[in-house]
């Protein structure tokens, strides 16, 4: 993370990473987010009186109700403390509580973000997020958006549907494996998979609450590795699909830029161990391949088996949002994910002596902005 | 403290009004970021990043509207990041975005945001759903009867009266027609204000904020690149943030934790403000505090430690807080003369910067050095705080 002009800041450390997802949650929310933050803190080995900072990320849309941080504040230990909610993208939060850390104004921070998306009407929110003039009178999907931008980029590249199919399976196993995933032990697969010049993808429905802590080095624990933030890069792109950058994802490739530049990386596919990717299809995997640097041909190295958990870079060993879409928080479990592979705390689907991570987060309509996170562990 | 000095360098906002039928909420942004960027000479280029206050979506009647937003934010390449804790929303915003500018993230951060509360259709039908579907949605519960309760509560613990709450009406009235921007710019007199309509007990028509539409921006840069933009810098010197109970019942009976008469959290925000900018709610010259209804502005001079508690209505009535009192508070009007909700804790560190800039125009307090803003959000549960001030901090150099 750039730091501070003249003085030396903070290097934001995550001493912690917490997933609770499942198919569907009974609890209400509120109980929901409190039992996740609870199994937390207590993993953790973390008291509340120890949180300086509660930075919050959620859907007033998703959850049903205006300004749900008001009554989710209580499950997120917020009474008498900070709490900063922000509803643009569950991975903003992070960056914040990161930045809050950097400039010497937080110690330990809490960041939380949820979504029982098994409850919520979607389609009904993307349509009430498009603009009231134009787009709600298209009907615009994220699925619509979706094979719009996948038909562009299969008309432009060399990449098969063995490709595409491949990937989703690649995934699906991943997340049958991965202890915190929605899928976790399910051999079916759900997915809805569509593929005719386009590519649109149904995933199982997940509804999960994701907590990570975020801190200084105050807190370092001997016993485990230090997951420093070292790069961040954040970008939105314009609301109206410009119909040159259809098949692309000029936002992603930029945000990657940011990153890597921070984290002095140049070439991502042989500097990085890890990395987790916001697969919003199969297709969308693909397609950030090659908007990441990994690689120019995006099918040819898929089907070197880079990307497999034991390739050369295992590309979402958690099985991504194929193994589960909990919709908002799906940005900020990809950072979690990351940070517990360089914990070494990733389980059945740890990758073996990973040092260096990425994240990627794509959020808005449609898939409007990146975020990506380079962070690396350090010595125990 | 923090690792570096960040000032807000330019403000821009629209006129508040009841409706902007002629402009979309994108157009709104617009108008407010160009202001700014005018205000600041700069151009959105200058800019690293963009905060976004924004609470509830269906006032506007987009969700996610911050994403519709983001071509008139001039967001493109940068991180648009919306922030949404309720009324305090633009407050939150402010601490947002201070807090990436002093990390050294990023130099010079953008504030924009707008509502359109009065056109929302029925706005208090649309706040009854920040409550919880199965018990409190079907009690007539919105933002006017909780804060009814508080006004209740707080005549019952301070022996305060009608009359008391009615002087603050007439004190902001006439403030906010000095304010070219104010939504409401009309004087009014004790004897109007207490035979006003009767909203819900003991709150009326004229103790009570409008539905307002409008937009406001502020630009933050950090101290090295203020010389790019402004000779003016008004310097972020405290900020405070805290949170009580969402259970409005824990605040009230003989168990209660914090009392719903009182804030503690306002107390806490504004300490953390205080101290960080090494001063005592004693050396403020101004305070624009987030007041919705009149009852709200007794217990919040109180809660910010402006005076002893149970002497706001002495002091009120002597004038202490006037515009040409000991310590000016509201003298834009505050939020009884416009509540854009999203951006209406923005407004109010929008006015401390032009206060300490000598910039406020008709309703300048004069020789302004230090001004507190604060806001409110939720049901009376989220207060954050700021000091502004004209003075840099004298900071010792650390390794």
């Amino acid at each position: 993370m750039k730091t501070g002009a003249h003085r030396r800041s903070a290097i934001p450390i995550i001493h912690g990473a917490h997933i609770h997802a499942t198919r569907q949650v009974t609890d209400s929310l509120e109980d929901f987010i409190f039992i996740t933050v609870s199994e937390a803190l207590e993993s953790w080995r973390v008291s509340l009186k120890d949180i300086d900072s509660i930075v919050t990320a959620s859907s007033d849309m998703l959850d049903g109700r205006a300004i749900s941080i008001m009554v989710t504040s209580g499950s997120v230990g917020g009474y008498l403390k900070d709490v900063v909610n922000l509803s643009s993208a569950s991975e903003h939060a992070f960056l914040y509580q990161a930045a809050k850390v950097a400039a010497g104004r937080s110690r330990l921070g809490l960041v939380v973000s949820w979504g029982k998306r098994s409850e919520s009407p979607v389609l009904t929110i993307d349509n009430l997020s498009q603009d009231p003039f134009f787009g709600r009178q298209v009907k615009l999907s994220r699925s619509s958006a979706d094979a719009i931008a996948t038909s562009a980029y299969l008309a432009q590249s060399r990449v098969g549907a063995d490709d595409v199919i491949g990937i989703l399976r690649k995934n699906e196993t991943n997340a049958g494996r991965n202890p915190r995933s929605a899928l976790h032990g399910s051999a079916s697969h759900d997915a809805k998979l569509h593929i005719d010049g386009f590519v649109t993808c149904e995933y199982p429905d997940a509804d999960a609450c994701v907590a990570i802590l975020v801190g200084d080095e105050s807190r370092v624990r001997n016993d485990r590795p230090q997951v420093r933030l070292t790069g961040a890069g954040a970008v939105a792109t314009p609301y109206w699909v410009d119909s040159d950058s259809l098949g692309a994802w000029p936002g992603l490739r930029e945000a990657a830029k940011k990153a890597y530049r921070n984290a002095a990386i140049t070439r991502p596919c042989e500097e990085l161990d890890v990395v987790e990717l916001c697969d919003l299809t199969p297709c969308h995997e693909l397609m950030a391949y090659e908007e990441l640097g990994f690689t120019d041909t995006a099918g040819a190295w898929f089907r070197s088996g880079a990307s497999q958990p034991a390739g050369r870079l295992p590309v979402n060993p958690s099985g991504g949002i194929a193994g589960g879409d909990a919709d908002f928080p799906n940005g900020l479990i990809r950072v979690a994910e990351i940070a517990l592979q360089l914990r070494g705390e990733a389980g059945a689907v740890g990758v073996s002596k990973a040092k260096r991570g990425m994240a990627h987060a794509a959020t808005g309509f449609p898939r409007q902005a990146h975020s990506v996170f380079v962070l690396e562990a350090g010595d125990a | 403290m923090s690792l570096r000095e960040v000032a807000a360098i330019a403000v821009g906002q629209t006129q508040y009004k009841r409706r902007y039928t002629e402009l979309t909420y994108p157009e709104l942004i617009f108008t407010a970021v160009t202001r700014a960027l005018e205000d600041a000479r700069a151009t959105i280029d200058d800019v690293d990043a963009v905060i976004l206050p924004m609470a509830v979506d269906a006032l506007g009647g987009v969700a996610h509207a911050e994403r519709w937003a983001t071509d008139a934010l001039g967001g493109g390449g940068k991180p648009v990041i919306r922030v949404n804790t309720g009324g305090v929303t633009g407050l939150t915003a402010v601490q947002v975005a201070h807090d990436f500018v002093a990390s050294g993230a990023f130099n010079v951060v953008l504030i924009a945001g707008a509502d359109r509360v009065g056109e929302s259709g029925d706005a208090q039908s649309i706040l009854n759903r920040i409550w919880d579907p199965i018990y409190e949605r079907p009690l007539p519960l919105n933002t006017i009867t909780m804060l009814a309760m508080q006004a209740v509560r707080f005549m019952e613990k301070y022996g305060a009266t009608e009359v008391d709450m009615a002087r603050v009406a007439v004190k902001n009235h006439t403030n906010g027609a000095r304010n070219p921007y104010a939504h409401i710019r009309q004087e009014v007199t004790l004897d109007e204000v207490l035979l006003s309509r009767m909203i819900a007990y003991p709150i009326k028509l004229f103790d009570s904020c409008p539905q307002s539409s409008g937009a406001a921006a502020m630009i933050l840069c950090a101290e090295d690149e203020t010389y790019r933009f402004s000779n003016q810098p008004a310097w972020i010197r405290g900020l405070g943030h805290s949170s009580e109970t969402y259970w409005m019942g824990d605040r009230m009976g003989p168990a209660l934790d914090c009392d719903h008469a009182d804030s503690i959290a306002l107390t806490h925000a504004c300490n953390q403000a205080y101290s960080a900018a090494g001063i005592r709610a004693g050396d403020l010259d101004i305070a624009e505090l987030y007041a919705p209804f009149s009852n709200t502005e007794l217990h919040a001079v109180q809660d910010a430690g402006l005076c002893e508690k149970g002497e706001a209505m002495k002091l009120l009535e002597e004038g202490y807080f006037d515009s040409d009192g000991e310590i000016p508070v509201n003298p834009s009007g505050g939020v009884m003369c416009a509540n854009p909700i999203s951006v209406t804790a923005l407004v109010r560190v929008i006015e401390a910067v032009l206060q300490v800039q000598g910039r406020a125009g008709d309703h300048q307090v004069t020789g302004a050095e230090y001004a507190l803003a604060t806001g409110i959000g939720g049901d009376h549960q989220f207060f954050g705080a700021v000091v502004v001030s004209s003075i840099k901090a004298c900071r010792k150099d650390i390794t």
